[in-house]
């Protein structure tokens, strides 16, 4: 289907042509696939990242310095979608949501200069915010250890919205049933919230 | 440049510089003897009387000659003269002529750092060519922190010395090379470098043959000779001389310099000083240090936080203050783990760039190789309103990566977007380094928010950024390769890691002010615009309750309270509810020809 630019063969869906052993050009995948993996919320993080060394290993520009310049880009498209992917598959939150997209979930995209804006909570959620915000004032006044105190409560709660999610991906992983993943949808928005307000709460601007 | 010649491995340091070599078959790494029975070669050059001359007998000229002997030309490569560092109190004298690149002048002629660098690698190469036959080919070692322009300043100077550069690589992981692949050991190790001016943290992780750099950090203001200049202090109080002239001073300075290194075997010395003895223990040097030795703690403890690698297998030291007992003690609480110092902490970098250098020059094993994976070591971003930043990729990002954002227009029928690059960990614009703007034209004019512009940040395996735009409806595109013609100093670099860490609270309260600003004006122009073209939709006391809510929040987004500013923006959005959905009635119905909703949703999709 997709011909190698060099044999001109099948050169199947692996980085390297099937036929020839060629380096390809990166070709659109998702994090999953560039690891040939199946979508699974429960990863085994330190084979993910095994996977990850071999692949530099074999697709880093630095192992084709001293092939042709095509080969280099090639090498520098493929190394970067793999760095992609590693990045996206090691957060529990991101790997979440690249399942709930790829199962017809929607999940916000980052918009420049709106961070965390627009996101779909439940009202409650927003009465929770407002108390923490104004706690984390009263913290701040009180000094260092009531912030500590409130950063753990804050995190108490995340776990239990990890936990949450976690069920959610566990069902979905044993009955395949996308509508399994219904309940960690609106448990994601509180986990990015948690995040920004722990990295708030310990002065780390969030990326 | 032949194939035949030796590849060796070259730390071209600030203040010293160091040429190694691995003998036989990969059986001993060496640092050759450079100068005066050293393997040191002080990086200093004196263009004096027509000759050049380097290391020692260049610095024992530079009093008589301060403008024709260049101490650390390190410091100014890749450097413009808009650059702090040249604008800093120096002896130099910089060429008028102004280019990307400075020159110091020397009388009648002037030179550029890079060839006062490619004098040291010259010196270097003469020296391991009397010793190994014809040397070509070499490995020379950067700071972590070193940017393109600098990287590429280094490898320039290379080539001036007729040397093949196989690779730069960064000192923190030649001191791991040289530590972990003797020892056929994965693990992860901090390098703990502390020099005479700078101090550079790194995390590094060696498993299966990949070097991967996890994070990296440092303060460029402090080293060892601020531990000289406390201990000068500590000595002139006790003459009394607290304002002394310069010349004792200068003494103080030399005298305080010794001792430390006396007292790194001795426990108790006696100094002289201006006709004077003081007596000093370890204890004192100890006391007196202290503070300055705990300033590197935070860095320490951010690197390893930012690196999230789990426990240490071991911390490696280097440059020469970590000779001092304090320096050990200190680093082994400090990492809960007794640190490596069997290699010679001013060796340890070329040792490693020549084990580098040995691999990389041999033939037919490739697949043995480690693969050494970098990062940035800066957050990068983009421009946006307020002038605040939206970082795209975060420091300690894996290189190659590539990252893309999505942007709109802020107002109707905009056909053209700024983007504005930055690099920094600081939320405003003014407190990042700029790196490039450009202009994305011919973006179809479209109510505001309506277009999609995505913009692709891809750094490239040597630190090389590019920057994209693209909108996404029309494909209109434009690519820029950013590459600073001075790049960032390793100073610019660290002083803004420490001034967000020092910042990170305030700053985060005006971002979020700001942000909360551009919203409130966002809701309001859309509300104008609403009771502008749909006005007749409203009662005169709906219309009156809405402006009122508007004037409020006006009114708060002067203010500095980014909660009160967001609490009326919420009323503007409860006060206009109503309103909004009659506008969006009015809109289905004119889209499907007047009839009411009831009507269509009755008839059915059949
Ligand atoms: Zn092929």
């Amino acid at each position: 289907m997709i011909a190698c630019w060099s044999c001109h063969k099948e050169a199947g869906p692996s980085p390297f042509c099937s036929a020839c052993g060629e380096l390809q050009p990166a070709r659109p995948r998702d994090a999953f696939q560039v690891f040939d993996l199946s979508p699974r919320y429960h990863l085994d993080l330190a084979v993910l990242e095994k996977s990850w060394r071999e692949r530099s290993k074999k697709l880093h520009p630095d192992k084709f310095v001293r092939a042709g310049a095509r080969q280099r880009r090639f090498a520098l498209e493929q190394t970067t979608l793999l760095n992609q992917a590693y990045k996206e598959l090691k957060s529990p939150l991101a790997r979440a949501e690249l399942i709930l997209r790829s199962n017809g979930y929607s999940t916000p995209t980052a918009e420049a200069g709106k961070a965390g804006a627009g996101e779909k909570l439940p009202l409650e959620f927003y009465e929770e915010v407002m108390v923490d915000r104004e706690a984390l004032d009263e913290a701040k006044a009180e000094g260092p250890e009531a912030v500590q105190a409130l950063a753990s409560q804050v995190l108490t709660r995340r776990d239990a919205t990890l936990a949450i999610i976690d069920r959610a991906f566990a069902d979905w992983e044993r009955s395949g049933d996308a509508a399994a993943l219904g309940p960690a949808e609106p448990e994601l928005a509180k986990l990015r919230y948690y995040a920004r307000f722990v990295d708030e709460v310990e002065g780390r601007p969030h990326d | 440049m032949g194939d035949s010649g030796k590849a060796v491995g070259i730390d071209l340091g600030t203040t010293n510089s160091l040429v190694a070599y691995v003998e036989g078959k990969g059986a001993k790494v060496r640092c050759l003897v450079v100068d005066e029975g050293s393997t040191l070669l002080p990086s200093a050059v004196a263009y004096v009387d027509g000759q050049v001359v380097v290391g020692r007998q260049a610095r024992r000229l530079a009093a008589e000659h301060p403008r024709e002997v260049i101490l650390s030309a390190k410091r100014f490569m890749g450097k413009s003269a808009d650059d702090v560092e040249v604008r800093r109190l120096s002896p130099y004298t910089f060429a008028a002529e102004s280019g990307p690149v400075i020159r110091f002048a020397l009388g009648e002629k002037s030179v550029t750092p890079v060839e006062v660098s490619a004098e040291v690698l010259r010196r270097l190469r003469a020296e391991a060519q009397a010793r190994l036959g014809e040397v070509t080919k070499a490995v020379i070692t950067v700071p972590a922190y070193f940017d393109d322009a600098q990287r590429q300043a280094t490898k320039d100077a290379g080539k001036l010395a007729g040397l093949e550069v196989l690779r730069l690589l960064n000192e923190p992981t030649a001191a791991a090379i040289a530590y972990g692949l003797d020892k056929k050991k994965d693990g992860t190790f901090a390098v703990y470098d502390l020099g005479g001016g700078t101090f550079d943290i790194s995390i590094l992780k060696l498993e299966d043959g990949v070097f991967e750099v996890k994070a990296t950090g440092g303060d460029s203001a402090l080293g060892g000779d601020d531990f000289d200049r406390a201990l000068a202090q500590h000595f002139l109080a006790q003459l009394g001389a607290d304002r002394a002239e310069p010349k004792i001073v200068r003494a103080a300075i030399d005298a305080a310099k010794a001792a430390k290194e006396r007292l790194t075997a001795e426990r108790q010395i006696e100094v002289e000083l201006g006709g004077a003895k003081i007596a000093v223990a370890r204890e004192d040097l100890e006391s007196v240090i202290k503070p300055i030795l705990e300033r590197t703690g935070p860095a320490c403890r951010r690197a390893l936080a930012d690196a999230d690698a789990g426990p240490l297998d071991g911390v490696i030291l280097v440059g020469g203050q970590t000779r001092t007992p304090l320096v050990r003690r200190y680093v082994g609480e400090l990492f809960r783990l007794p640190p490596l110092a069997d290699i010679d902490p001013d060796e340890v970098v070329a040792l490693g760039a020549a084990i580098q250098a040995n691999q990389l020059a041999g033939e037919e094993k490739a697949h043995d190789d480690i693969l050494l994976l970098d990062v940035i070591p800066l957050s990068l971003g983009v421009e946006t309103m307020g002038g605040l930043v939206e970082k795209i990729l975060p420091r300690n990002s894996t290189i190659p990566v590539a990252m893309q954002q999505r942007f709109t227009t802020y107002v109707d029928g905009q056909t053209a977007l700024d983007v504005h690059v930055v690099q920094g960990e600081r939320e405003f614009v003014q407190d990042c380094r700029s790196l490039a703007r450009f202009t994305l034209r011919g973006i179809p004019p479209l109510p505001a928010g309506l277009a999609r512009i995505g913009i692709t940040f891809q750094v490239d395996a040597d630190g090389l950024l590019t920057v994209s735009a693209r909108e996404e409806r029309t494909g209109v595109a434009q690519t820029v390769q950013v590459k600073p013609s001075h790049g960032l100093t390793d100073e610019e670099v660290e002083r803004m890691l420490l001034e967000s860490y020092q910042h990170g609270e305030e700053d985060i309260a005006s971002r979020l002010l700001m942000e909360s600003r551009v919203e409130a004006q966002r809701i309001l122009a859309a509300a104008d615009k609403q009771i502008d073209s749909n006005g007749d939709l409203l009662t005169g006391e709906e219309r009156t309750e809405i402006e009122s809510a508007m004037r409020a929040l006006v009114e708060a987004a002067q203010g500095n309270d980014h909660r009160l500013v967001n609490e009326r923006i919420a009323e503007l959005d409860r006060a206009s509810a109503e309103f909004a959905e009659r506008i969006m009635d009015r809109g289905i119905q004119r889209a499907i020809g007047g009839r009411s909703i009831d009507e269509v949703s009755e008839s059915g999709p059949g």
